[in-house]
């Protein structure tokens, strides 16, 4: 039975407003902050272009575009294995298991990895970092391509096995358009996390393992360039939903 | 195109700790229509899977052309595979379907396109260009059917499996891709399997018809000769409608099988003193269009006899006693 027209506006009245005032208002509070003594336009121009500031984007940028694709491609065998290989008891426990690093604290897990990376040698900066990075948004990506790959059912893979297609081609043509849904929602939040995270870059950035996170949270708290943090924050937000907007509608474009 | 035989030699399959098949030996020529009929979880759709090398036997062998292929992978086998779901790509138009099967084998586009169309026309999508960007997802379930048979001959491969391809539809489409599924088989000369529960289609398609019981062939032949003379009583009953009458004074378990249809019912009291015969009650009588179907009950249970149409003016009443006769050689004797 559909809900009454009345009722369905007062049941979305809280939703709303708690969206409106923890996420929009905090939003135009920061563009507020951000047209301060510089004008409307001149923080997002400086942010943009003063060497010191676009070079940590651009690597912060690539950090994170590395660890999206590097973590789907790592999740994409275990996701296949949980689905395919394992038995319902052994895919319970390899999800639990792969997913349980997710739930100690970042704080823990980057403190750890730089006494690994320092026993490896590696040390902090960009590449400390982006592996830092890889391995808090793993298990993030190894949900989302198992919950993609759960959605083929396996008589697809199959027929086109029977028509011609070897496994690796069959999986090529079935199961990653199948999945991209999953893969793309993945992909995104996991490059949305890397960009912004403030935590691994602070443990294992070292001089030039910056974020655009660690870039904020310098700016706004360090260097109290609040103008500057506020205009960069909007810039992320504003890109990061327009990314997140483009990719889903080309994958679902080819969905149908 | 070239069928191929399809040889199996003594196959078991299985899933687990569980046997499915249990030493299945089969030989189907080139060019021929096998129906594989039995009751779900006979095994019927793991044979099919056997010949497409979807399941690797755990013993036995699998030889098409006289070629071991026991382990080659399904992608070798150049075979077609009609699934009971279909397994239609739903992220592909009816092209992009139909068109898989020749792009994995690099085959050129404008061949592609020739081959498409081809298929679809086969397969009674006309005109065939008029659904090439459809969504599959959008096509009524007949169509729906037609792609997955499309997609599976548009190679032109030289086997062709189906699993229970026309469950799902009604009886009038049913009846039209039974005929073309024929017609198929006779202007391509490809080899077809043939998985069905339902024993009106086996008979439709079958060149030779095979019954299966638990994980074994119960018996395999020409659909006539299977009717006419079942090994068992099983086959009797589950190949068409069967009346079981136990043989008196044999020392093992015999049986006469009698079909409904060479039953005969006789008003006249004096017509028990023939040898082949007994007396029994009507408890039914059905009108099934061209045949009426008369239940009758005598000392060992009941009896079924199928009395054409035109024979209705001698029909018994409800309750009436009568005379069952038939001829000898319409009883067939069975052990068990």
């Amino acid at each position: 039975m559909a809900l009454a027209r009345g009722a369905l506006v007062a049941i979305s009245i809280p939703p709303l407003l708690f969206i409106l005032s923890f996420f929009y208002a905090p939003l135009a509070y920061l563009a507020v902050f951000s047209a301060g003594e510089g004008g409307l336009v001149r923080p997002y121009i400086e942010v943009l272009t003063k060497p010191q500031y676009y070079t940590i984007i651009v690597a912060s940028f690539l950090s994170a575009l590395a660890v999206s694709i590097a973590s789907l491609l790592i999740s994409l065998p275990v996701g296949y294995y949980i689905v395919h290989s394992a038995s319902r008891g052994e895919a319970t426990l390899l999800l639990v298991l792969f997913v349980a690093p997710f739930i100690v604290d970042i704080l823990l897990r980057a403190l750890s990895l730089k006494l690994l990376l320092s026993l490896l040698s590696i040390k902090p900066g960009w590449t400390a970092t982006t592996l830092g990075l890889l391995y808090g948004n793993l298990p993030l990506a190894i949900i989302f391509s198992y919950a993609g790959m759960r959605g083929v059912p396996h008589s697809l893979i199959e027929a086109a096995r029977t028509m011609g297609a070897s496994q690796l081609s069959a999986h090529l043509w079935i199961t990653i358009p199948l999945a991209s849904p999953w893969l793309a929602a993945g992909g995104v939040i996991v490059f949305l996390l890397s960009l912004t995270d403030y935590v691994v870059p602070s443990l294992l950035g070292g001089t030039t393992g910056f974020t655009v996170g660690s870039l904020i949270y310098y700016l706004i708290l360090s260097g109290d360039r609040w103008d500057l943090g506020s205009a960069l924050t909007l810039l992320v937000t504003l890109a990061s939903s327009l990314s997140a907007f483009l990719v889903f509608r080309r994958v679902y474009r080819v969905l149908g | 195109m070239k069928g191929s035989s399809i040889e199996l030699d003594m196959v078991r399959a299985g899933y687990g700790g569980e046997e499915v098949l249990r030493g299945v030996s089969l030989s189907v020529d080139r060019g021929r229509i096998a129906a594989i009929l039995g009751p779900s979880g006979c095994g019927k759709t793991t044979l099919l899977r056997v010949i497409a090398g979807l399941v690797i036997p755990r013993s036995g062998r699998v030889l098409l052309d006289g070629e071991d292929v026991t382990r080659l992978p399904p992608e070798k086998r150049d075979i077609g595979f009609v699934f009971q779901d279909l397994a239609l790509f739903p992220h592909m138009n009816v092209f992009d379907n139909v068109a898989f099967g020749l792009k994995v084998r690099g085959v050129s586009r404008e061949e592609i396109r020739r081959r498409v169309e081809w298929a679809l026309e086969v397969a009674g999508l006309n005109p065939p260009r008029d659904f090439f960007s459809k969504k599959v997802t959008d096509l009524s379930g007949g169509q729906q059917q037609r792609v997955a048979l499309a997609r599976a001959i548009a190679y032109e491969p030289k086997v062709l499996l189906l699993d229970e391809p026309l469950s799902h539809l009604d009886l009038k489409i049913r009846q039209r891709l039974l005929v073309e599924f024929r017609r198929l088989q006779r202007e391509l000369g490809i080899t077809m399997v043939y998985v069905t529960h339902d024993q009106w289609e086996a008979m439709e398609l079958a060149d030779i018809l095979v019954i299966m019981k638990d994980g074994q062939i119960v018996q395999a032949g020409p659909p006539s000769e299977v009717y006419s003379r079942p090994v068992n009583t099983y086959v009797a009953m589950f190949f068409g409608d069967a009346n079981i009458i136990p043989v008196n004074g044999s020392s093992r378990r015999r049986y006469a099988v009698i079909r409904p249809e060479d039953l005969e019912i006789s008003l006249d009291p004096n017509a028990a003193s023939h040898a082949n015969s007994f007396r029994a009650t009507v408890e039914n009588v059905v009108f099934q269009g061209p045949v009426i179907r008369v239940d009758l009950k005598w000392e060992h249970g009941t009896i079924r006899a199928l009395i054409p149409r035109r024979q209705a003016q001698k029909l018994p009443r409800i309750g009436e006693e009568v005379t069952v006769r038939w001829r000898p050689e319409d009883a067939w004797i069975v052990e068990g």
